[in-house]
């Protein structure tokens, strides 16, 4: 058994120290919880013990002895995320009895607790089900249906945008200081909110450069993403053609829900379960063979997709063949925007995948990840959202009567948060505005702010009466 | 295959010195050169600088991993050189590279390249094992930390 002290008054009992549970430990530890986890397998509590600062006990989900040693009644939160449904169901009926108020449980069964199901949620006293392989496809659809393959989120129930784009060596913005920037496109409404470059995320003051290359983060309203997308070189329009590769839980979901508005294929190597997709899959074209081959790729219409997805178990495989396909669509036809998404396991590739040259790439487990943090800060901040390849959070919050950030204007604010905290825009008198170092928050006003997760809770003291 | 299983002591350089991308990349041949047995030596060098004009494998941090396939090697091949002041690689966040991963592979290596990436990259995106390379005395000190890291 391992115990470090926790500091914090929330309390967390994660179940399992899988791809999510070792995710969610390292990032609820960096916002200031207290974190417990149970976890039986001795080399997952070695791995983590070095990486994370959280109280680990070994044992067996299943164990009360060792729900009790985590002193269970005083928990905040349980979060079951062990790789077996079954036990994080139970689990939370059981954290129900010990009166754990909030309770979430990861399943990848998409049976349970749908509209159909015997039992509903409150029947097996979960707050939340997380589907990792759900959320990755409704994501990849999401990628798909809005852009050109550039990330872009809603935050201020629609009203505001936050796009993700690459910026390119003759992209207008390129090896340009913010400030110029915004006096230049001055009659625009938006705001860069940070700037990714290489393994660092930089929240930018008016005198940084952006850099081609670098990954920027621009909150703008409808209008401005428009102009701002033809500006960055990002073009919009309707991906059609859609070829999918493996057809597990994901690849299979993303084709059921593309297939109605969209031309899907889906490649499928085992020849059984291309069968069995073939029958339950009515609006797609399923086919057997190998996809990480170039002539079957080429055989199966790869030159025509506007998006190539790669869903299958292996990182590699995902990721040497959306590389592939790249280079034979490209080579074919040089003008094509087609874009490949790849599922990767492996936060390593990651990292890597701007260098190895992917288009985008999504982690199941960051996306589980961040839909539990969303669940956790939401009685507490009006929303969260986190972009992949960016260490930052966009919070959305409200100012509280007598909070310290309503007693001066943003540029009198302790200077230790420069670079560290941005408040980017605010809503007041029924519009939003672009909030300046002259602008005073008022009790009531609604900000939308970008910060580090480390920074998340010092943001919201800077919030709170 | 464990990262280690791809390294030799005489592959590993501490006191690493070039003042451009090219040099490095020389500099980085030439080590390799004496870990396995290589007819021609420039034709790596040509692939490796064709690769870093397309991206650069300067992935920030420190950190720079150049890699490419070759007919020359019959097995996957990681040097490492290591330079405490740093040299500019033109790196993602234009800050000075420290440490260079030079990984090459035989034509048919299959993923097993990027798994040694991938491997190269969960070794030191930890903050502690970039400052403990730093700190190394000698090319056996960093194969046994690298060892004792997996």
């Amino acid at each position: 058994m391992f115990f470090k002290k926790a500091k914090s008054d929330e309390n967390i009992l994660i179940l399992g120290l899988g791809g999510v549970g070792l995710y969610l430990a390292k990032r609820l530890v960096s916002q200031g919880y207290a974190v417990t986890v149970i976890e039986q397998d001795s080399k997952k509590i070695a791995h983590a013990d070095g990486i994370i600062d959280a109280r680990i006990l070994r044992g067996n989900a299943m164990s009360i002895d060792c729900w009790k040693e985590a002193n269970v009644e005083n928990m905040d939160y349980l979060i079951a995320v062990t790789d077996n449904d079954a036990v994080n169901i139970l689990s939370s009926i059981i954290a129900d009895r010990f009166g754990i108020p909030r309770k979430i449980a990861r399943v990848r069964s998409l049976e349970l607790c749908t509209g159909t199901s015997v039992l509903n949620m409150e029947d097996l006293k979960v707050d939340l089900i997380i589907h990792p392989e759900e959320l990755a496809a409704q994501e990849i659809v999401r990628l798909v249906k809005r852009t050109a393959g550039n990330e872009i989120i809603e935050i201020g129930e629609g009203q505001m945008q936050v796009m993700a784009t690459r910026i390119h060596e003759s992209s207008p913005l390129a090896n340009k200081q913010l400030n110029e920037i915004s006096q230049k496109y001055g009659d625009l409404f938006f705001r860069v909110l940070a700037i990714a470059r290489g393994t660092q995320t930089i929240i930018p003051g008016g005198t940084n450069f952006i850099k081609p290359n670098d990954q920027v983060l621009i909150m703008a309203n409808q209008q401005a993403l428009v102009q701002l997308m033809e500006l960055t070189g990002v073009k919009r329009h309707n991906r059609h053609r859609v070829m999918i590769l493996g057809g597990g839980l994901i690849g299979a979901r993303v084709a059921e829900l593309l297939g109605k508005s969209v031309r899907v294929k889906l490649i499928e190597r085992n020849d059984y379960d291309a069968k069995e997709l073939s029958f339950a899959l009515e609006d797609t074209e399923v086919l057997h063979g190998d996809g990480s081959d170039a002539e079957v790729l080429a055989t199966a219409g790869l030159a025509d997709m506007d998006t190539f997805i790669t869903a299958t178990q292996d990182d590699e495989t995902n990721v040497m063949t959306s590389l592939l396909a790249k280079k034979l669509i490209s080579s074919k036809n040089p003008d094509s925007q087609a874009k490949t998404i790849a599922m990767v396991n492996k936060e390593e590739y990651l990292v890597l995948s701007s260098t190895i040259g992917l288009d985008i790439a999504l982690n199941k487990k960051i996306l589980a990840g961040n839909e539990i943090i969303k669940f956790i800060r939401r009685g507490e901040l009006i929303s969260v959202a986190h972009l992949h390849g960016f260490d930052m959070d966009i919070v959305e919050l409200q100012v509280a009567k007598g909070s310290p950030i309503s007693k001066t204007p943003l540029k009198k604010l302790d200077a230790s948060l420069n670079g560290k905290i941005l408040i980017g825009t605010f809503f007041r008198d029924g519009r939003w505005k672009i909030a300046m170092g002259d602008t005073h928050l008022q009790a009531g006003d609604r900000v939308i702010a970008a910060c580090s997760s480390k920074m998340l809770r010092d943001l919201q003291k800077l919030f709170l009466s | 295959m464990k990262l280690s299983e791809y390294l030799d002591e005489s592959g590993i350089v501490l006191d690493m010195t070039g003042g451009s991308k090219s040099e490095i990349l020389s500099k980085l041949v030439e080590i390799l050169t004496k870990t396995a047995s290589i007819s021609d030596s420039a034709e790596i060098l040509k692939t490796l600088e064709d690769r870093e004009k397309l991206k650069t494998t300067g992935i920030g941090s420190g950190i720079a991993i150049p890699h490419c396939k070759s007919a020359e090697v019959d097995r996957v091949h990681v040097v490492i050189g290591i330079s405490k002041s740093g040299i500019d690689f033109e790196s993602l966040d234009r800050q000075p590279a420290n440490f260079f991963f030079l990984l090459v592979a035989p034509e048919n290596a299959g993923s097993e390249h990027l798994k040694a990436s991938a491997k190269i990259v969960r070794l030191v995106r930890d903050d502690q094992v970039r400052e403990d390379l730093l700190t190394m005395a000698s090319p056996k000190d960093v194969y046994d930390y690298i060892k004792s890291k997996e």
